[in-house]
């Protein structure tokens, strides 16, 4: 086997026999996974119990049978959401009448009462008295009941009614169609999210394994190992095989939690389809096979670029402590990545994007986003990985001489000019 | 000095030199290690002993002149042929101790079965079997030690570097290392190691180089060395003042360790006039006529130089 490979299989195996990395790879999932079961009957029961047994005192004498109409909703379970009582009471009868539906409020008769003023068709106000009025969802339905029960009122005086009523309370829908090379397409609007969480998992992947690895870098020079192993394999080899041992543990471990929550998410989708709200199901964008590979793609390339960088920090330093220092500035290339997202989203094909896409320190996040909403033309998209490649290899190449005068010196962190002497001394 | 043209060299560095920054570390080093020999680097701390192994092992690049291996430029492939224990040790601690020597075997491109069978062979050797599934940092000094050793002699090289082998271990383990090394040798293995204890030296190689502040100050076979020396020297054991031995007629320099000394003759000097000499002053319990020590060998040599005293310093470092 060659030598770059027995020594990665050695850091894969190290690192993936970790506790810490056996605990994040399964507890991360484990925990999102619980909230999601969490949520699901939270929702469910909550969705059961969201009946409402309502007075309502309708002094326009007029909105209440379309009201009654309106809220007519039923829930998963066959029963009706909202039973609507009319309570008689004339203007100067009201408070007396809201002062008993109070207590009945308070002695649990009602979820709460409605008032409907009289002149509800020019004010478009009307009072909800309850003990709970925090409960969005049903506050949300009540409020939308209202405003049609109103309108449909308003369309009846005017002599509009029967069967030409549905037609103005229709549903609009507008359709978004993307002009691509090969003729239009519906779009992929969700997709965009896609270039965030490759960010967003290279950024947790990064968090939780590469200061790890460079203190392992580190280690190896300071309790010199390394030595030992250089009599076998040359720099490049040995840091090479290290950057591809960690970066196939971190695939590991993201694929664990893709998989897994593709798995939830299919889990809570089939939950919203049962209980009728699949709404945001078709938010998920179909997505050609070349997102998915460049996804895996660019996650891989992306976390070799970073984990070199680490790689050439941790050759320099000389203390763990000091690679703790070092590796902010790292973690902020990612950062701006993540930020500079916002400017290629609105112009996601303006010389800006396609340069700072195929920049290989950006490009895991901003290229992933500009795939799916700017179908960039294949060569784009090779360039960002070939670059991507090269980075890496040119990157291995500095951090392997420095690394090789780097684990004779201890001491004192070098500067800049002893780095350049660093470099011509190998 | 005793240049005599050694069988093939199979290790062989002309004109080598290396500086760190202003500092010169070796400067025009020619050394020629002849095929199956245990040849030793000798030379106080901070000689540039290490530096040259290093650059023998491809783990420095030297500023100027040729190492060749096998009659090949040195290469990163050149690795393969040599067993190398450097200087300062160290092993992944959190590693189990089978685990750790199959990862350098697999380096060294043993298969599978044959390096369990070798791994097995030599925990075997060092008694060290039973350790095989505890991890690295549960073990002590003593038997890390023997474990960097296996790492070195693992692949079966051809060529093995030892820096500075001894150091650290108690006299049973080295006495232990003594056999494996001279066994190593029957089986026509090459043996260069690094040592600044000249009795060491003298006791385990057959070619020896004297280096000091990066150059060479001698080399060749030891038994060629000291007999070119001469029988110049007497150990003389005594109880008394030693005092009187400076001031005893023929005596050029003195080493006086307090139960014993060693007397350098100088040229032409009669030793039974010594003998008689003291002989009335002090009580001398033993005479020895015998070859110059290395040491001796060396502090004359570098005597001449300038730097004398710091080599001196550290040579005796070792006793």
């Amino acid at each position: 086997m060659n030598k770059t490979l027995i020594v990665a299989k050695r850091e894969y195996l190290q690192r993936v026999r970790t506790k810490g990395f056996v605990i994040f790879t399964v507890l991360l999932p484990a925990i999102i996974g619980g909230y999601i079961f969490f949520i699901v009957a939270v929702v469910s029961k909550a969705g059961a119990n969201a009946k409402a047994h309502l007075a309502v005192v309708d002094l326009s004498h007029q909105v209440f049978p379309a009201l009654r109409h309106e809220l007519s909703d039923k829930l998963p379970n066959g029963q009706r959401q909202f039973r609507l009582e009319e309570v008689a009471a004339t203007p100067a009868a009201l408070p007396a009448v809201e002062a008993r539906l109070r207590r009945q409020v308070l002695a649990g008769k009602f979820t709460g009462f409605l008032v409907i003023p009289a002149d509800v068709l020019q004010s478009n106000l009307a009072q909800y008295h309850a003990k709970n009025v925090a409960n969005f969802n049903l506050l949300g339905t009540m409020e939308h009941g209202l405003e049609s029960a109103v309108t449909r009122v308003r369309l009846k005086n005017a002599g509009i009614a029967g069967a030409q009523l549905p037609q103005f309370f229709a549903t609009f829908h507008l359709h978004e169609l993307k002009v691509t090379a090969s003729g239009e397409s519906k779009n992929t609007g969700g997709a965009v999210v896609l270039g965030y969480i490759l960010g967003f998992l290279l950024y947790f992947v990064l968090i939780i394994n590469g200061v790890t690895f460079m203190r392992s870098v580190v280690e190896e020079k300071t309790n010199r190992v390394a030595e030992v192993v250089l009599a076998s394999v040359d720099a490049f080899g040995l840091l090479m095989g290290k950057v591809i041992g960690v970066a196939g543990a971190a695939l590991t471990q993201a694929l664990v939690w893709v998989v897994s929550l593709a798995l939830f998410a299919a889990y809570a989708g089939a939950a919203s389809l049962a209980a009728g709200k699949a709404g945001w199901m078709k938010q998920v964008p179909h997505l050609g096979p070349m997102v998915y590979v460049s996804f895996v793609v660019l996650f891989l390339l992306g976390f070799l670029v970073y984990a070199s960088l680490y790689a050439a920090v941790g050759a320099i330093v000389s203390s763990e402590q000091e690679a703790q220092q070092s590796q902010m500035p790292i973690t902020l290339l990612l950062v701006a990545a993540l930020l500079m997202g916002f400017t290629v989203l609105t112009t996601p094909n303006s010389i800006l994007a396609v340069v700072l896409s195929e920049i290989p320190f950006f490009a895991p996040v901003l290229m992933m986003m500009r795939i799916p909403i700017a179908n960039p033309p294949l060569w784009q998209i090779v360039l960002s990985w070939a670059l991507c490649a090269v980075a890496v290899w040119l990157i291995m190449k500095v951090t392997s001489r420095l690394y090789r005068v780097g684990i004779l010196m201890t001491g004192k962190r070098p500067n800049l000019p002893e780095l350049m002497r660093w470099l011509r001394y190998s | 000095m005793a240049e005599a043209e050694p069988r093939q060299a199979i290790v062989r560095l002309t004109g080598v030199s290396k500086a760190y920054g202003t500092v010169r570390a070796v400067s025009g080093l020619d050394l020629a290690v002849p095929e199956g020999a245990v040849y030793g680097l000798l030379g106080p701390n901070g000689s540039g002993k290490t530096t040259t192994i290093r650059m023998i092992m491809n783990i420095l690049v030297p500023d100027a002149g040729q190492i060749e291996i096998q009659n090949r430029p040195a290469d990163a492939k050149s690795k393969d042929a040599i067993g190398y224990l450097p200087e300062e040790r160290g092993l992944y601690t959190k590693m189990k101790v089978g685990d750790l020597l199959h990862f350098f075997a697999e380096l060294k491109g043993l298969g599978k079965a044959e390096a369990t069978r070798r791994v097995n062979d030599w925990l075997e050797r060092v008694e060290l079997a039973e350790w095989r599934d505890k991890k690295i940092n549960e073990l002590s000094k003593g038997m890390q030690q023997k474990i960097q050793f296996i790492v070195s002699v693992l692949g079966d090289p051809p060529i093995l570097i030892l820096d500075e082998p001894s150091s650290g271990l108690d006299p049973v383990n080295a006495n232990l290392l003594r056999e494996i090394l001279l066994e190593l040798r029957t089986r026509g293995k090459t043996i260069l190691l690094s040592t600044h204890r000249m009795e060491e030296a003298e006791r385990l190689c057959d070619h020896i180089c004297l280096i000091h502040r990066g150059e060479k100050v001698l080399d060749g076979e030891l038994a060629a060395i000291r007999a070119a020396a001469g029988k110049s020297s007497a150990r003389v054991d005594y109880r008394g003042d030693g005092g009187v031995l400076r001031t005893a007629p023929g005596v050029a320099e003195v080493d006086d360790y307090g139960n014993y000394a060693e007397v350098r003759l100088a040229p032409g000097a009669d030793a039974a006039v010594l003998l008689r000499y003291l002989a009335g002053r002090i009580e001398v319990t033993g005479f020895a006529l015998q070859e110059p020590t290395l040491n001796q060998i060396f502090l004359e040599a570098v005597g001449g130089r300038e730097a004398a005293a710091p080599a001196a310093a550290g040579s005796r470092e070792g006793r």
